[in-house]
């Protein structure tokens, strides 16, 4: 999947486009990084909510647990502002976040010494490369157009849609929980499914 | 004979394991006849797949969850360790200073025929406030802000204490100097014009002509000079300054109902403009910051704003959709 996703890094740009999608603050501004080292508010928020899910969801590949994962990020945050005069991104300041939330994944494992074959896989191949980063943050960009594509869908359909593939319940018990019809229900996944076929274009993955 | 393609609507069924025999039949012949269909098929496979992904996006709240890193960033400058020795100085200081105060307020209500400092306080509320004084200065107090002065001004001082916003044009005058105490600093001037802004955290002081020096109250050698059109920034809980070769393009917008762009990088421009009205900017990355903001575009509304800021170039153009503001390359 990783591999698909990088065949079509290319594609990105298109992406970048559709307007309705877009969702993209320039990480690699200086004067972001500036307004970070002088310990603007502002300047922190606006990268919190841009990266917060991402980096979230990022972590938890690693710790398998959404509340610690998210501590860790909210963590990297707040020393990320205590060490603002010594910051130094020499990478994108996306790579830098990622990054750092790659080590601290990797010290929370090791520190918490978990002596089982996760915590041995982690350590050995867990070694980002430049390249494998790469992969990990398009596929993290990758899942936060997803969500965000889905968050844009009407109302009622995005209720119905994310029942099912966020909830696992299926059109029936959907049907059932919101008194719709069986037909209802299907209309709209069907709905759902148009919309976002035509906004993921980029992301879509098929076999020659 | 025409191919038979395949429908959403079978598709979903197909997904939702609702297809019944026959309908299974169809999708197989279809997908195995038509390359098209089948196509578009795996695409809404993947669509489907992929969005089961991104479950967890759902539970992570980030306007919650800033909230809580937001009061740790505030705590985190409170959580400063002091040294016992230094606090216990700064202790005995506050004590000092308190003794002195409540003596001095003694003297003045016992000798209250003979003191001439009386203190004048001026208040803007809710418009722009222009102020002469009589030196011949002027200020522009923007709302809700203050400034205090006493009878003494403009014969054995030239002071003023400040709290909020304000833009001073001082007449010169190498005798008498010219200052500004606020939030622990003082500007200090001979004639000059000069915008600034007091904050709880910072105090921003912006040269427009002239030439002026911003030092920490308490520690005259803590100091910058700022030369005309650069921009001095006091943190006032670490004590330190900063300084910046620019003026911040709003700096007067409170004034002129404009920014005023100089020679500005286009993705800074749209930064300021962001940050002005306090809202997302996203920058498409094709956007190349060789161009410049050369002119005064005015700052009434965003639209307004990004009406003249899309005249300046062809090659930019500047978007506000879903409360955000987009930049991107023609």
């Amino acid at each position: 999947m990783i591999q698909n996703a990088c065949h079509i890094i290319g594609k990105q740009l298109l992406f970048l486009k559709d307007k309705q999608n877009w969702k993209h603050l320039n990480p690699d501004s200086k004067f972001l990084v500036n307004r970070l080292k002088r310990g603007e508010e502002a300047a922190y928020e606006m990268l919190f909510k841009e990266y917060y899910q991402m980096l979230t969801v990022f972590a938890n590949r690693y710790i398998q647990d959404l509340e610690t994962s998210k501590e860790l990020v909210q963590d990297l945050f707040v020393s990320l502002y205590e060490k603002r005069n010594s910051l130094e991104i020499n990478s994108s300041l996306k790579s830098y976040l990622f990054r750092s939330v790659h080590n601290r994944c990797i010290n929370m494992i090791n520190a918490k010494k978990i002596r089982d074959k996760y915590a041995e896989y982690v350590n050995a191949n867990m070694n980002l490369s430049e390249n494998s980063l790469e992969e990990e943050v398009y596929l993290s960009e990758m899942q936060q157009a997803i969500y965000t594509a889905i968050s844009e869908l009407p109302p009622k359909c995005r209720k119905i849609f994310k029942m099912n593939r966020f909830e696992g319940l299926s059109n029936n018990d959907i049907a059932e929980q919101l008194s719709l019809s069986k037909r209802t229900v299907e209309t709209q996944i069907s709905k759902a499914l148009k919309i976002l076929r035509v906004k993921l274009e980029p992301y879509i993955a098929i076999s020659n | 004979m025409k191919k038979k393609t395949i429908s959403v609507e079978l598709i979903t069924k197909h997904m939702l394991g609702a297809t019944d025999n026959k309908e299974k039949e169809m999708i197989d012949k279809i997908i195995n006849d038509d390359d098209k269909s089948r196509k578009e098929f795996e695409a809404y496979l993947d669509v489907w797949e992929k969005s089961a992904d991104v479950s967890d996006f759902d539970k992570i709240d980030a306007d919650k969850d800033w909230k809580k890193v937001r009061s740790r960033l505030k705590g985190s400058k409170r959580l400063q360790r002091i040294p016992l020795r230094t606090y216990l100085i700064r202790v005995a200081a506050i004590l000092i200073l308190a003794l002195g105060l409540a003596y001095f307020f003694t003297l003045i209500i016992n000798k209250s025929d003979k003191v001439s400092d009386e203190y004048f306080e001026i208040t803007s509320l809710n418009n722009t406030r222009n102020i002469e004084l009589p030196d011949g200065s002027a200020i522009i107090l923007n709302s809700n802000s203050k400034i205090i002065r006493n009878d003494n001004f403009g014969i054995s001082n030239r002071d003023i204490i400040l709290q909020g916003e304000a833009f001073f044009e001082v007449s010169r005058n190498e005798s008498l100097p010219f200052k500004v105490y606020t939030s622990n600093s003082t500007i200090e001037v001979l004639g000059t014009s000069f915008n600034v802004k007091s904050e709880t955290d910072e105090v921003v002081v912006g040269v427009i002509t002239g030439k002026v020096a911003f030092y920490q109250s308490e520690n005259i050698d803590n100091r910058v000079e700022l030369m005309s059109k650069t921009t001095g920034v006091y943190n006032t809980t670490e004590m330190k300054f900063q300084q910046r070769n620019n003026l911040e393009p709003d700096l007067r917008t409170w004034q002129t109902g404009e920014f005023h762009f100089e020679k500005v990088p286009i993705i800074e421009a749209s930064e300021s403009i962001a940050r002005h009205f306090k809202i997302q900017l996203l920058i498409d990355p094709k956007v190349s910051n060789t161009i410049t903001l050369n002119t005064d575009i005015s700052a009434e509304s965003v639209q307004k704003t990004i009406e003249e800021f899309n005249l300046t170039s062809a090659e930019i153009r500047l978007n506000f959709i879903d409360n955000k503001l987009i930049l991107e390359r023609l």
